[in-house]
């Protein structure tokens, strides 16, 4: 077809044709996630290295009427970048230029491309760290990671603001930076509350539909000089709210979440086999608090403050656990170049999560309810992971369910989607707040907040009038 | 007389700065809900124009003849209470003055013959007929001294001299409810050997109410003719329960002629006989009492200690004090003729300051100014409050008597 | 015609108590600080001052704007006013001090506002909560004067020296707002806009626009609620204060703090300001700014008791090491000024900073913390080579009355700088001479690649922005195509 011919030369000639992927088997990769989302592969691929590139595409696809999907690591596992029509996928891989080490202000300026596991390894070079994933490899694009939200080890602690300033390719091919990076002399671009209206967190959880990240000034945090894990069995979560905002109270702690036997078990077994013995060994649900200082002296009274709430909740803090006596370097190791997912995905082949948010009063309601529905499923059900991350302070919480499957068993696999929709709709039309609303829970989500979702829309239409940036997600059609 | 309505104030009214320390106190000065609920008639009204703020602009655009005598206008600057909050707290930051604006404002508009609120101006008709701003008669002023067991000395006339006037304002000798202060307070001083007489049925206004309302003139000429009464009579000491006399004489007196007198609030009075024993609270009184400090005796008569003094000396009595005390007192919504001319605002501001005084957990009241009393009074018969509202005096009184004894004095509750 | 229209109609919305055309009631909101005190604004009045008491009552008023085609201002608690609020066409101003209501959530640990509530109220409020039902929850407070309105729409970015440190600027600490648009619809943001929900999560759903109004002056609608995070009331809480005579060495040492990540709130700043906050009179303040060294170094350190004594040894120890002189605890009394902000409560004192001579002026940057001595070498230069500055009320004295402050969020990833004057706004020549060094400075911020904190009438912003400020336009022309709100302030061509 002339058209897909001019727009594979037209791409050619902006990126050089080794950028440009056209051969199916090549494109399957961009095709799909180990989601339940409809697999569909893109026209092409292409591969920019600098902002003027993308900006090339973008106005091309401006002018063709052709949709993109930006992707920069497909680690969010939920579609977002997944076509959803006849187009092209942007992968910004090779973006992955660090263009900025600061160790006075503690950041960083990094590109797309840049990885967990690249990042990680420059900053512990200087005595600093990124902030990682639960979730997602160290083969995780930072940028995009941070960009859709994704809650890291370190929530707990240091909130949701590790990303300061963006720059953006609007979906019409005008780059534009926000706060600091808004203006053209800055060096050091970090502070995002200035200028009028404060647009940078319109890009964020907006799985690319407004603008394609180009750059980013993100902060580092220290690499503790002293640091340990204290794991605590839990029986049952009813009063884990009450533990929780106890607990954060304290202001002693760095990580922070609740994993039940199989979700522990998958993210720290060395294999398989592991996670099968593992499972059985551990408590049904087991506390993890990371904590760390300047020194042995702060760890250790960090220590103090974080155990008087657990002995006033009843509760031993351990270092290791039955069957993971080096809990320890498992999960510094983990934490500092993670498997995420990849590890989630062992004991069965899929993992599949839902990001719900909970406030405390729904914790335990949506704990029922999530166990009602797997229930009610008449076929065997998926085995169920769980993470629970306790947030601002114990009032918000990251409720994840994981659900494992076989997925060369179609009838697992058709089971653990309808289940993962089932759990889904009850959370949302329960009252759960999905912060992410990916292209399973897109119509569902907005269903419930219409309002918001008009005035997302017509940012949307104000942003990309072509409508050519990732069609389709956030249930705009 | 001397008022500081010139250049100077102009220029300082014209670089109001909007710090808002008018109408908010810090949290430093204060704990509790009520930072930020200052200035009675901004709290009430809410309008800008009604802040210290609002109304120095308003002086402003005079001034400059930007602005005309309307209703609103007469609204904005009469529903002021005159706490002189805003003035403290402005005078240490912007060395402002926004209530002698105020006051300026006032006296213009009785100048041009609109002001004050026609409900106010009662005020100045019934001074002129009858030397008190009720309109009673004057024989009336000396009702309170009847059934007195002993007899106060008539210093009128030169015949009979004392060491002490006493002298008991308009408020309190025409008002039933709160009359019976007087008699305490008189049986107190006579106990404790007070050699002090009054000038009964010719005791003259202080003219602190028409000076409230602009009518400077009025106040000149009750100024005048009260110094020189004073003066012919060798009156050395003053001594009034009305906090309002108290802060006419004591701080604008002096701006009118030679004062050879000097002026004290009856608690300054108690307190120091308490000291020198002359004075014994002996009878318990075991209740929770709260303390509200009058504008005029606090913020502009700079008395504080007085009066905890006095509650601290009565065996029994458990004190709290109030959020917003002393300098940072919140008005009880009666001064600056705001109860003769708006009601409705004085008693909202009653209410609030009363809901302050519930919140300590105290079961009583008490304050020593007339025109607190009065406001506070009115609102709690009419709301069935649970709180009790008893005159600082009284409690004094039942603690050197007795309950009893207390109770036998004419006119009593 | 169309005005009478305009405020029958109001008046049937609000009850006619609470809408107003007077000159007496229009006039303070013609003026503020920047119009006859600094004498940078003309003075222009609303035709129609309204207080609404209710969301509702604010949707109706926005509909009747855009009917008749009426601009609309806002003005917040009244208190250091620069000039946003003043209407540029007439128009009406809404006021929102009825709108009081305050909502705990304790359990999910947030607290709705609406935005007639002062900051101060919000602060007793809570301090009456701890009191009297132990609640060791509260929000972060900013750094917003006690008088300003919890109203997202004016500048609010909360500037707290004692906070900053560990829990950002204040728009982190918000979960949700809600937003009455210019057309009058109702909006509620992030968690807010989950209605069969409990609000909690300030991401989402899907792009964030909770942030959106903060700094637009009140041009893509007016806020009506805010919805705050609750943060721990700490165990017990310090403040420790150093001297220093040489701010890049204070600097130097501020650094090495932040890498620490100890503390709540860390800041370097002449000493005259902390003497002004403290000040009963204003001669107390000019002799204690005299007699200070130059420079404070302050922190405020919370937390469980282990954690302050932990956190002050340490601080202690690295300012002695870094060339600070800690103060002794009788001349923290002199600071007592911050004690309310030390424990991390409400409100500045930045009012109580005019007592010194007057009236402040800043000129402020967004800078990585080790450009900051440079921002304050060149500033330094352009107002001291002001004579008229530098020479009231006496020689020299502009040199103590002048210097930098740096406050520091979020650990030290972003920082603050400001140079800041104190003078005498009365007098014309005073005023005069801190133009000109405001003048001469001007530019420094722009020279080193950072932008001022603006206040919309800034003509260079939408130069040197960019495509940031034509999509901010682009916006505010999609929310608001009839341009009735706050038109001419934010957006100025």
């Amino acid at each position: 077809m002339m058209e897909e011919t001019y727009i594979r030369e037209t791409l050619k000639e902006i990126v050089g044709s080794e950028n440009v992927i056209t051969d199916p088997a090549d494109l399957g990769k961009y095709a799909s996630d180990g989601s339940f989302v409809k697999p569909m592969k893109p026209l092409y691929a292409v591969k920019p290295a600098t902002i003027e590139e993308v900006q090339a595409i973008v106005r091309m696809a401006n002018r063709m009427g052709i949709a993109l999907f930006p992707y920069s690591s497909g680690t969010n596992y939920q579609g977002a970048h997944i076509p959803t029509e006849r187009g092209i996928t942007v992968d910004l891989s090779r973006m992955n230029k660090i263009d900025l080490l600061d160790t006075v202000a503690r950041n960083t300026i990094i590109e797309p491309g840049v990885t967990f596991a690249q990042l990680q390894k420059e900053a512990n070079k200087v005595g600093l760290r990124v902030m990682t994933p639960i979730g997602v490899p160290a083969s995780g694009s930072v940028l995009a990671t941070y960009l859709e939200c994704t809650p890291l080890y370190l929530w707990p602690r240091y909130k949701t603001w590790e990303t300061l300033t963006l720059k953006m390719v609007l979906p019409t091919g005008e780059v534009m930076g926000t706060g600091q990076m808004a203006l053209p002399n800055s060096e050091r671009p970090y502070n995002w509350a200035t200028n009028f209206a404060v647009l940078n967190r319109l890009f964020f959880c907006a799985q690319g539909t407004l603008g394609i990240g180009v750059k980013a000034a993100i902060t580092l945090t220290n690499a503790p000089a002293a640091r340990k894990f204290i794991f605590a069995p839990l029986e049952r979560i009813n009063r884990l709210g009450e533990f929780s905002q106890r607990l954060m109270h304290q202001e002693a702690n760095d990580e922070y979440f609740i994993a039940n036997n199989l979700y522990l078990a998958c993210l720290l077994a060395e294999d398989k086999e592991e996670i099968g013995i593992l499972k059985d060994s551990l408590p049904p649900w087991t506390i993890v608090i990371g904590l760390s200082g300047n020194d042995e002296a702060e760890a250790s009274y960090k220590e103090l403050d974080i155990t008087d709430v657990l002995n006033h909740f009843g509760l031993k803090g351990m270092e290791g656990l039955d069957g993971l006596e080096d809990a320890q370097s498992r999960l510094a190791d983990e934490i500092e170049q993670p498997k995420g997912m990849l590890n989630q995905r062992r004991y069965s082949g899929a993992c599949n999560y839902i990001a719900c948010m909970a406030s405390k009063t729904q914790l335990k309601p949506f704990y029922d309810l999530t166990l009602k529905a797997l229930s009610k499923n008449g076929e065997p059900s998926p085995s169920l992971g769980w993470m629970i991350m306790p947030l601002n302070f114990g009032g918000s919480y990251y409720f994840e369910p994981n659900l494992y499957h076989n997925p060369d068993d179609q009838k697992e696999h058709e089971n653990a989607r309808k289940m993962f929709m089932d759990i889904s709709r009850t959370l949302i039309h329960a009252g759960g707040y999905f912060p992410r609303p990916y292209p399973l829970w897109a119509e569902e989500v907005y269903f419930r907040m219409g309002a918001y979702h008009r005035k997302v829309k017509m940012v949307k239409e104000m942003l990309d009038p072509n409508n050519v940036m990732n069609p389709g997600k956030l249930a705009l059609k | 007389m001397k008022f500081e309505f010139d250049e100077e104030m102009w220029r300082k009214a014209l670089f109001c700065a909007r710090c808002g320390s008018c109408r908010t106190v810090h949290a430093e000065q204060i704990e509790g809900l009520e930072t930020g609920l200052q200035c009675p008639s901004g709290t009430n009204y809410l309008f800008e124009s009604y802040y210290p703020s609002g109304r120095s602009y308003a002086a402003v655009a005079f001034k400059r003849g930007e602005l005309d005598w309307s209703d609103r206008v007469l609204d904005v600057i009469y529903s002021c209470t005159t706490c002189g909050f805003c003035q403290y707290t402005c005078e240490r930051t912007n060395v402002n003055k926004p209530t002698d604006i105020i006051r300026w404002l006032r006296s213009e508009a009785v100048r041009a013959g609109v002001g004050p609120l026609p409900a106010q101006r009662t005020i100045i008709k019934n001074l002129e007929a009858y030397d008190n701003p009720w309109g009673q008669p004057r024989a009336k002023r000396t009702s309170w001294t009847k059934g007195l067991n002993f007899k106060i000395k008539d210093l009128s006339q030169g015949k009979e001299k004392a060491e002490v006037l006493l002298y008991p304002g308009c408020t309190y000798p025409y008002d039933p409810k709160i009359q019976p202060v007087l008699r305490y307070l008189a049986a107190l001083m006579f106990d404790a050997g007070v050699d002090f007489g009054i000038l009964g049925s010719t005791e003259r206004c202080c003219g602190s109410t028409a000076f409230n309302l602009g009518y400077i003139e009025v106040l000149e000429k009750y100024g005048r003719e009260n110094i020189e009464t004073f003066h012919q009579l060798g009156i050395e000491t003053i001594v009034t329960p009305c906090s309002g006399c108290l802060n006419t004489m004591k701080n604008l007196y002096s701006q009118m002629g030679r004062c050879t007198f000097q002026v004290k609030h009856s608690v300054e009075m108690l307190a120091d006989l308490i000291r020198e024993g002359k004075l014994k609270p002996r009878y318990a009184i075991k209740k929770t009492v709260t303390y509200h400090d009058p504008c005029h005796l606090g913020r502009h008569g700079k008395i504080f200690d007085a009066p905890r003094t006095i509650l601290k000396a009565i065996p029994g009595l458990r004190f709290r004090e109030m959020n917003r005390m002393r300098e940072y007192s919140f008005c009880c919504g009666g001064g600056g003729g705001v109860r003769t001319g708006k009601i409705d605002f004085a008693q909202a501001t009653a209410e609030r300051r009363i809901e302050e005084a519930l919140d300590t957990g105290a079961e009583i009241l008490t304050t020593v100014c007339p025109f607190c009393s009065q406001n506070f009074l009115d609102y709690l018969e009419r709301s069935g409050s649970r709180l009790k509202f008893i005159d600082l005096i009284e409690l004094l009184h039942q603690s050197v008597y007795g309950e009893e004894g207390t109770k036998k004095v004419e006119g009593a509750k | 015609m169309g005005l009478k229209e305009v405020k029958k109609k109001l008046q049937d919305i609000v009850g006619k108590e609470w809408v107003s055309d007077e000159p007496v009631d229009t006039i303070p909101y013609s003026r503020d600080l920047i119009t006859d005190g600094l004498k940078a604004y003309p003075e222009r009045r609303p035709d129609i001052v309204v207080m609404p008491g209710s969301t509702p009552d604010v949707q109706n008023i926005m509909r009747i704007a855009n009917q008749y085609q009426v601009p609309v201002h806002l003005i917040g608690g009244g208190v250091t006013l620069l000039g946003g609020s003043i209407p540029v066409t007439g128009g009406i101003t809404v006021d929102l001090k009825r709108m009081k209501g305050i909502q705990l959530d304790r359990e999910n640990l947030t607290v709705t506002v609406e935005s007639g509530v002062f900051v101060t109220t919000l602060t007793g409020y809570f301090k009456h909560l701890t009191e009297k039902e132990k609640i060791p929850w509260r929000p972060y407070f900013t750094g917003a004067p006690g008088g300003s309105l919890n109203n997202a729409t004016n500048i609010f970015q909360g500037i707290n020296k004692f906070a900053g440190l560990k829990y950002g600027v204040g728009i982190q600490n918000i979960v949700s707002l809600e937003i009455v648009l210019p057309d009058g619809s109702v909006f509620n943001t992030s968690g807010g806009a989950n209605l069969f929900g409990v609000n909690h999560w300030m991401q989402g759903p899907g792009p964030t626009l909770t942030y959106l109004p903060f700094f637009a002056l009140g041009s893509f609608g007016i806020c009506t609620k805010i919805t705050w995070s609750l943060y721990p009331m700490p165990e017990t809480c310090q403040s420790i204060w150093a001297y220093y005579e040489d701010f890049e060495i204070a600097t130097k040492c501020l650094i090495k703090l932040l890498h620490r990540e100890i503390g709540r709130g860390l800041f370097v700043m002449p000493s005259w300001t902390q003497a002004a906050y403290s000040a009963e009179t204003r001669e107390e303040g000019i002799r204690l700014a005299k007699a200070c060294p130059k420079y404070m170094l302050g922190m405020g350190v919370e937390g469980t008791r282990r954690a302050v004594a932990y956190q002050s040894e340490l601080a202690n120890r690295i300012i002695r090491e870094n060339g600070g002189r800690i103060a002794p605890p009788e001349l923290i009394e002199v600071y007592r000024g911050h004690e309310q902000n030390i424990k991390g409560w409400g409100q500045s004192n930045s009012p109580r900073l005019m007592r010194h001579m007057g009236m402040i002026m800043t000129n402020m940057a967004y800078l990585s913390v080790d450009q900051v001595p440079e921002y304050v070498r060149l500033c330094a230069e352009g107002t001291h080579k002001v004579d008229a500055y530098m020479n009231y009320p006496e020689p020299g004295f502009g040199a103590v009355a002048s210097g930098p402050q740096l406050y520091t969020y979020q650990w030290g990833h972003f920082v603050i700088a400001e140079f800041i004057f104190a003078y005498d706004h009365t007098n014309p020549e005073h005023c005069n001479a801190v133009w000109q060094c405001m003048h001469n400075m001007g530019a420094v911020p722009w020279k080193m690649g950072t932008g001022p904190w603006t206040l919309g009438r800034d003509p260079f912003v939408p130069n040197l922005t960019g495509n940031f400020y034509e999509t901010a336009k682009k916006l505010k022309n999609t929310l608001d195509p009839n341009n009735v709100m706050n038109p001419g302030i934010a957006f100025t061509d």
